[in-house]
């Protein structure tokens, strides 16, 4: 037996909880891609090509991801901001996130995905225009054409 | 041991060899955090070591002394040896080089064997090339390719560094200095395929 019902509002925005502990962990990174590019004039690393980055159990994979960094005053190198483009993909444990392009800033810990946005949650799947998460709060707000499809059973 | 007996020849040997050592070695402090001591060094550093050899009059293939930029600069070869008719080729088998740029910060590389072509003003590393850095940094790679007057480095065979922040290996590596040119800073580039792990809670 299958239910689903499909939900689509033009102007809506629809409020859900994203799993943040993932993103607040400290524990190792691990990236792979095909190139690592180092320009130390714009503050940039940028990974290119079936990039992948792991966390724990999140996983982001993309064709580009760009990080910018400053020094700051004690000299240190801080990261800024992330920016993944083309293919954007989040995977945890209990979501999927898909997006044509994600901005990470880590000042004030959000996340901005644009473009063909969707997440999948169990049998719950919502799409849209863009998607803004509060890592803080681990509160995520889609919006733009929302569509919502909540399935059950078979 | 020196296996040739032209001073000059040996002048020329270290005016190619010490830059590019330090370069080599300056390459890889990029990579640790503090920006600003690597810059103050790196800016003044090929200039410096040039006049130092020149007023020594260094006729051993061995050098130590002070750098304009306060760092102290050591370097060691076992031998050199032509290879050349015309001597533009330099064989220079098992090189050490130490690089203080303070008495906390520092970088020793060593390389099996080296070729220095006087010509084309290039330094290759071959056989072995272990860099360690303060802060527990150390990077092997087995191939190393210098051209002095691009400010560039290069590897064609795989790369990798280890360190308190995790690790990384690249099947090659090329860093070039724009500083020289426009003052545009410089650029790493690893490829044909990057893996990195990086300890946050170390960083």
């Amino acid at each position: 037996m299958m239910f689903v019902l499909i939900l689509t509002d033009v102007y809506a925005e629809t409020n859900f909880k994203i799993d943040n502990k993932l993103f607040n962990d400290k524990s190792t990174v691990e990236a792979n891609s095909d190139k690592l590019k180092i320009e130390s004039k714009n503050g940039t690393a940028t990974f290119s090509g079936n990039v992948e980055i792991k966390l724990n159990g999140l996983t982001l994979s993309a064709q580009e991801i760009i990080i910018s960094y400053y020094t700051s005053e004690e000299s240190k190198q801080e990261i800024k901001e992330v920016l993944a483009l083309k293919d954007v993909i989040f995977v945890t444990s209990k979501d999927i996130l898909k997006a044509d392009k994600a901005l990470y800033k880590l000042n004030d810990g959000t996340i901005a995905l644009t473009g063909n946005v969707s997440i999948t949650q169990g049998e719950a799947s919502f799409s849209g225009k863009s998607l803004f998460i509060n890592l803080n709060t681990g509160e995520g707000t889609i919006s733009g054409q929302v569509t919502a499809i909540l399935g059950s059973g078979n | 041991m020196l296996n040739d007996d032209s001073h000059s020849k040996t002048i020329t040997i270290l005016k190619i060899l010490l830059p590019s050592i330090a370069l080599l070695i300056l390459s890889f402090l990029f990579l640790l955090p503090d920006h600003r001591t690597k810059l103050q060094a790196v800016n003044k550093i090929d200039k410096s070591i040039l006049q130092v050899i020149n007023k020594a009059g260094i006729n051993q293939p061995s050098f130590r002394g002070t750098l304009a930029s306060g760092s102290n600069l050591e370097l060691y070869a076992k031998s050199v040896l032509p290879t050349n008719k015309d001597k533009s080729i330099i064989e220079v088998n098992e090189i050490t080089a130490r690089l203080e740029i303070d008495k906390k910060s520092w970088a020793t590389a060593f390389a099996n064997k080296g070729l220095i072509n006087t010509t084309e003003k290039t330094a290759e590393m071959v056989g072995s090339v272990k860099i360690k850095g303060f802060k527990k940094i150390q990077i092997d790679a087995s191939d190393l390719k210098i051209f002095y007057l691009r400010a560039l480095a290069k590897t064609k065979k795989p790369v990798s560094m280890k360190g308190p922040f995790g690790m990384m290996t690249a099947g090659s590596a090329e860093f070039y200095d724009m500083n020289q040119k426009s003052g545009e800073g410089y650029v790493l580039l690893f490829d044909k395929g990057v893996k990195m792990l990086y300890k946050l809670e170390e960083n």
